[in-house]
């Protein structure tokens, strides 16, 4: 008995060293080019002008599952600024997709897919065009080859104006979180009118093996009430950097050809810590240092519930443009010069995620584009604690 | 009894290892600071509007940082024929006789970064004198005294030279129309490549004309420096058994759309193309010898149903995915027309091949998506994921 016991002990504290190198791992080291168990869509929209189209990937050679959820944050009443009167609506719908090995699928936002397509392929359409995918049928229930593949199960239309992010966790077929890190996506966002995209790389959270399988799920940090092994996903930066065009920069490449242009970008942010049981997200300050080419700092803050997309400007909210900006800071009159480092830290103890883009106009021609990007995190990030709960119910129906 | 103990104490330590080696993976990315930056694609073509923006960082907030950049110019050009050293895409361009000879040139200067700065240029112009955000310093006793460095301020005894970007001057591009990459390596004031993470970057692909703006960005691929020093200065070990900088990845995993697929999203009206870029993680710029591998590419479609097809790389390559296997996109495994769903996964990795002229290499790359057939030609660019770790080491030789 006393042997065991000592035995015991020994593989606790090996435990422990393996946990401890987790707990080095942890320091925000989220990834944008691996496979991982958490994924995160930070800008997601399907407004009728705007639909995004999002593909995941199965990278390994086993069967995987994974639960997904909606959040839209569009304004409660629509057409009105963002405000506490006018709070995002935080309105989460949840789905389920089985990817086989190496799958990968994909859906558009606005439509999702709703029914296999099993039989019906694009082959041939080199010389039946009849064969082409039909973008009017994606998603519904004729749908052509658009949505040819496996069925990866049945994905719901989103909310009509539905901006918001999209986040897929890992799970087992039985519906408890796992640390796989077996999933890869990207969103590519459309212009339906002048079919301009952009596109980024989903935020992807490592697990461990330390995940307990229950509906907490431990985003960095260490052993806590909440979090009883510890951490269970890689943790969440508090610290991001961004290049972009201060707001009115011009575009180098149109004004070299003489044409009249100006630049802007739009930072899009989502709170690590999330619970889809009580929906009641929690306020986030952000401090931003703003570092122009003269090596001048200007600074700024703002805080936000939920889900946010600010122009890099001091514009005010208004229908189109429902969170507004941040500051004049980020304007070429006030900072005074085109390309800007901007390093965003959140206050405290949440962590959070954003996508940047950019968009191009050429005013001479009357033409725009933009393009997203992912943006940088930094090593020397403090190491805390996100906590996403998911309600019971959706990991497993309660048997009477 | 005793043996159960030891096999105890064995396991014990063996889950400890386990667990904690597990986490243990440091790659190549995209989204955090480097000692080495990659810009894979770097394209100009001013005649038809293509130029792209160079930006790059200092991500240290304390202090400045120098950094060792080459263009690598992977033009072919005609060689004989009435074209004779004109740049050329195949052997169709260089008529009477010509054949159209793939080239390899570098070209490296020096750039000095302030503490937390960033700078763009464009590659056509490049950026030097005036055009530097910070020229010269000035002397921290007498602002009113430029400097460039310590020295100029000792002559007046006006204390230190305020950082700047004296000793900076980024060439355009050698030639016009361009295609290749650029690799920017931080070094201290004698040359020497030092571990310092604070490179950051993006290359920003534009096409502006009268009847077009098309804009992808992607991120410079980041190298990060191991803080381990070994062998030569002028030679960068990345990876291997005792790396300097964190190791080149073993396969590179590409999420893509088939080939001419239209656009799935209702209300549109393109097709999609996709073109894979990739450049080599060795170099050897003291010799002039670019990286070279075969590359093995596997595909699946939606079905899980499995392709691979494979092929030489040396120096760079910009390829649209249906011609990695064909001339012919509709008889492609990349195509719609022949993979049968809209969307795929393509796996490549590099294999060492010593029958290619070139240093053994791991790759490197960025999709570019292009949504095309409608009023615009519209495009984005991704970074590629990544997977596993190679045995061997990459090496980049700098003279």
């Amino acid at each position: 008995m006393r042997r065991q016991r000592g035995l015991a002990g020994v593989i606790a504290l090996a435990t422990l060293f393996g946990l401890g190198s987790n707990l080095n791992q942890a320091e925000a080291r989220i990834t944008t080019e691996e496979s991982a168990s958490i994924l995160v869509f930070p800008k997601v929209i399907a407004n009728g002008t705007r639909d995004t189209i999002i593909q995941i990937t199965n990278t390994s050679n086993n069967m995987r599952h994974a639960h997904c959820f909606y959040v839209n944050a569009a304004p409660s009443i629509p057409g009105l600024p963002i405000s506490d009167a006018n709070p995002p609506l935080w309105t989460e719908i949840d789905f389920d997709i089985t990817l086989t090995k190496q799958q990968p699928t994909k859906w558009v936002v606005s439509t999702g897919r709703r029914f296999p397509a099993f039989e019906d392929t694009c082959t041939g359409f080199a010389t039946n065009p009849s064969r082409q995918c039909d973008p009017s049928t994606t998603g519904g229930g004729v749908a052509n080859c658009c949505d040819a593949g496996f069925d990866p199960g049945r994905i719901p239309p989103s909310a009509p104006d539905f901006t918001g992010e999209l986040k897929c966790i890992e799970v087992d077929p039985s519906g408890f979180p796992v640390g796989g890190n077996a999933l890869k996506g990207e969103a590519t966002l459309v212009d339906i009118a002048t079919e301009d995209v952009s596109k980024y790389n989903a935020i992807g959270l490592k697990g461990f093996d330390t995940n307990n399988m229950d509906g907490t799920l431990c985003l960095g940090g260490g052993v806590t009430g909440s979090c009883p092994t510890g951490a269970e996903y890689e943790a969440c930066p508090r610290l991001w950097v961004l290049e972009h065009p201060s707001d009115g920069a011009i575009n180098p490449v149109a004004d070299s050809f003489g044409f009249n242009s100006s630049a802007s970008a739009t930072l899009t942010i989502v709170p690590c810590t999330q619970n889809f049981e009580t929906q009641a997200p929690e306020r986030v300050t952000l401090q931003f240092l703003a570092v122009n080419e003269f090596e001048q700092v200007l600074s700024a803050s703002a805080s936000f519930r939920c889900w946010a997309s600010w122009a890099l400007n001091g514009s005010a909210a208004d229908g189109s443009n429902p969170y507004g900006g941040i500051s004049t800071a980020f304007e070429k009159a006030t900072i005074g010069t085109d390309l800007v480092k901007t390093t965003v830290r959140a206050v405290g103890n949440q962590g959070v995620m954003m996508v940047l883009e950019e968009t191009n106009v050429d005013i001479t021609n009357g033409l725009t584009a933009r393009s997203a990007q992912n943006v940088h995190t930094s090593f020397v990030d403090v190491t805390g604690q996100d906590i996403i709960t998911i309600p019971g119910e959706q990991i497993q129906i309660p048997e009477p | 009894m005793r043996q159960v103990r030891r096999v105890g104490w064995t396991l014990a330590i063996a889950t400890g290892m386990v667990l904690g080696a597990s986490q243990a993976m440091a790659d190549i990315a995209s989204d955090k600071s480097a000692a080495i930056v990659v810009y894979p694609k770097v394209a100009v073509d001013r005649e038809e509007g293509v130029d792209t923006v160079i930006r790059l960082a200092n991500s240290n907030e304390t202090t400045p940082i120098l950094a060792h950049c080459f263009y690598v110019n992977a033009n072919s050009h005609c060689s004989g024929g009435s074209n004779d050293r004109s740049v050329c895409d195949s052997g169709a361009d260089c008529p009477g006789g010509g054949f159209c000879v793939p080239g390899w040139l570098e070209t490296d200067f020096r750039i000095k970064l302030t503490q937390g700065q960033p700078i763009q240029w464009l590659a056509s112009e490049g950026l030097a004198d005036s055009d530097l955000p910070l020229p010269r310093g000035v002397c921290t006793g007498n602002p009113f005294v430029g400097c460039g460095s310590a020295a100029d301020c000792a002559f007046f005894n006006a204390g230190s030279c305020s950082a700047s970007n004296a000793g900076t001057r980024i060439p355009p591009v050698p030639e016009d129309p361009f295609k290749g990459e650029l690799k920017c390596i931080a070094i201290d004031n004698n040359g020497v490549p030092i571990p310092r993470n604070d490179l950051k970057g993006e290359g920003i692909l534009t096409t502006s004309t009268v009847d077009n703006l098309d804009v992808a960005s992607y991120n410079a691929l980041g190298i990060q420096a191991t803080g381990a020093v070994t062998g030569a200065a002028n030679e960068l070990v990345i990876g291997g058994p005792d790396p300097e900088y964190n190791g080149c990845p073993n396969y590179l995993i590409m999420n893509h759309f088939f080939e001419d697929v239209a656009n799935p999203v209702p209300g549109t009206d393109t097709t999609i193309e996709t073109t894979l870029v990739l450049v080599p993680c060795s170099t050897d710029y003291l010799r002039q010898i670019p990286g070279a591998a075969t590359i093995q590419y596997l595909v699946f479609n939606e079905f899980e149903q499995r392709f691979s097809t494979s092929g030489p790389f040396i120096c760079y390559e910009e390829t649209r995915l249906c011609n990695l296997d064909t001339s012919d996109c509709s008889r492609s495994i990349f195509n719609a027309n022949v993979m049968g769903t809209v969307a795929g996964q393509t796996r490549l990795w590099a294999v060492r091949n010593p029958a290619l002229p070139g240093v053994p290499s791991a790759v490197l790359g960025i999709g570019i998506e292009r949504h095309v057939g409608g009023e615009y030609t519209r495009s984005a660019a991704f970074n590629l994921h990544q997977q596993g770790a190679r045995a061997d080491a990459d090496l980049i030789t700098i003279p």
